[in-house]
């Protein structure tokens, strides 16, 4: 047998979901072959643990780990990281368990903060860039970690009471859907609910809108408003350059 | 190719739950090695750390996926990650495991074992030649814990090793703790498992501890080093002299004086070592 097709048989019987022996190794072989085979789900499982601290405090240790052990048994791991294992965890928890919705939005709250904590870097932009713009042309550029999301569940408020190891509030599905932003400030992810008016204007703005027509938009509503959004981002270090801002330009 | 340096000193695994300490304080250690696949990142906090870091103290950069045996070749483009992060962090040297780690885009995040035959050697030669030459560096291979041994093997680990870096011109991370777990699992004596590894090789070994499983060690490295695994070390320091050495944490992390006093007593025995063999 050559060597590569003895690592695929190998991989084929690491991944089997039945234990059974391999007889080819010789008898003295199948403690060592049981240990592969142990170790390589106590691993996965443990990226999973790991990744999804806060969906794990919601269900509980047995319901994660079956969850979990079902995961690895579905998902061959193809990252080099293996922090990176587990990407489709959210989604799959989420038609697993249908029936409970706040768990897939637990977990994507918990992966997207992860992911988060390690993506691109950019320099927040400082107040006193804008200290001259032409803001009606001006296109704000955000920076790479945000995501802005919708959650159908009370998993935001759920995630900090797990997070702060407080009583969580009964699980519950919204009336209507809650947009978050979620981003990293000064090294740490994070993330916040939004009023419908934020939302919009960063989803208009993160499709590359000029500020000067959000603002329009806006001001039909409340000429403040822009303003208050625009002040809140550059506190919590949300934007990274302006595009088209210059006089003139 | 880069050659690594020739380096001494005692270092430890830098691990998440001591970036303050290393940030705040110049810590009594002469190198730190990290798990190379945890920086290659886009940005943030542990890259940030590592850059800082570094200010202060020479890094090692080693590696968990880079599946040097496997039969399909290498993956590009993590050699492609790996060079930039290499480069931005001009580290010791970049080490890995002798192993491979999946095959067909499969990744197993398990140190998997190959069986020391001629196919295998000629394999795991040319993949070396290639990561050697797409890292710009020369490669060190640690020798892994082991727990089974394939019937078509038909060379011991050392002669295995010993023909790989006389062929490839790679060097050694003697793992001490994995040559007592890969020799009691299978039946022989450590110290005859040490025999005919080409010792001159060695640039870093690796200190850890291991658990006993129901009926094998396992290398758990999450305990202290055991005393026969500190006694193996005597006997190697004795023989090559003066050699970075590092112990290895990475479940169970304890504070960071412990592992520090545990540092001590590398220095204490190998000192005591290598006045012996004088």
């Amino acid at each position: 047998m050559s060597l590569l097709q003895l690592q695929r048989e190998f991989a084929e019987r690491l991944r089997a979901p039945a234990a059974t022996p391999w007889p080819d190794l010789g008898a003295n072989a199948q403690p060592g072959w049981a240990v592969y085979r142990h170790a390589y789900r106590a691993q996965l499982r443990e990226a999973l643990r790991d990744t999804y601290a806060r969906t794990l405090a919601g269900m509980g240790e047995d319901a994660f780990n079956a969850a979990a052990d079902a995961y690895v048994q579905a998902h061959t791991p193809r990252t080099r990281n293996l922090g990176d294992y587990g990407r489709q965890f959210p989604q799959w928890l989420g038609e697993q368990h249908s029936e409970q919705p706040w768990l897939a939005e637990l977990a994507w709250l918990d992966g997207a903060l992860r992911q988060a904590f390690v993506a691109a870097d950019a320099p927040p932009l400082r107040p006193a860039a804008l200290a001259s713009l032409d803001w009606e042309h001006a296109v704000l550029r955000f920076v790479p970690t945000l995501r802005l999301h919708y959650l159908n569940t009370n998993a935001a408020a759920l995630w900090r009471a797990l997070h702060e190891a407080s009583e969580p509030p009964a699980p519950v599905c919204l009336p209507r859907p809650q947009a978050v932003r979620l981003w990293r400030q000064d090294g740490s992810p994070r993330f916040a609910s939004m009023a419908p008016q934020e939302s919009a204007a960063l989803q208009w703005l993160l499709a590359g809108l000029p500020f000067g027509q959000v603002c329009t938009a806006l001001h039909s509503e409340d000429p403040a408003v822009a303003g208050e959004l625009l002040g809140g981002w550059l506190r919590d270090e949300l934007l990274s350059a302006v595009e088209n801002g210059a006089h003139g330009s | 190719m880069q050659l690594p340096s020739l380096f001494e000193g005692f270092g430890l695994g830098l691990r998440p739950q001591h970036y303050p300490q290393f940030l705040d304080a110049v810590q009594p250690v002469d190198f730190v090695e990290v798990i190379s696949e945890n920086f290659m990142v886009d940005g943030g906090r542990p890259l940030q750390v590592l850059e800082k870091v570094r200010e202060r103290l020479p890094v090692i950069l080693h590696g968990v996926s880079l599946s040097i045996g496997a039969a399909d070749g290498l993956d590009a483009a993590y050699l492609r990650r790996l060079r930039r992060l290499a480069d931005r962090v001009q580290p010791l040297w970049v080490s890995d495991h002798l192993c491979w780690t999946g095959v067909d885009g499969f990744n197993s995040h398990d140190l998997l074992p190959l069986p020391h035959d001629d196919e295998t050697l000629d394999i795991v030669c040319a993949n070396i030649d290639r990561a050697q030459n797409a890292l710009g560096r020369a490669l060190l291979l640690e020798n892994p814990s082991t727990y089974l041994a394939f019937p078509g093997s038909v060379r011991g680990e050392a002669e295995f090793i010993s023909e790989m870096c006389r062929r490839s011109g790679c060097f050694l991370v003697l793992d001490v703790n994995n040559i007592y777990v890969s020799a009691t699992n299978q039946g022989q004596d450590p110290r005859r498992w040490l025999e005919g590894m080409p010792l001159e090789r060695v640039r870093q070994i690796h200190l850890a501890g291991h658990s006993q499983g129901s009926e094998l060690l396992i290398d758990t490295h999450d305990q202290p080093v055991s005393d026969p695994v500190w006694a193996l070390y005597a006997e190697v320091c004795a023989r090559i002299g003066p050699t970075a050495t590092m112990i290895e944490r990475d479940d169970h992390i304890p504070p960071l004086p412990e592992l520090l006093d545990e540092l001590d007593l590398a220095r204490g025995i190998a000192h005591d070592a290598q006045r012996r063999a004088a």
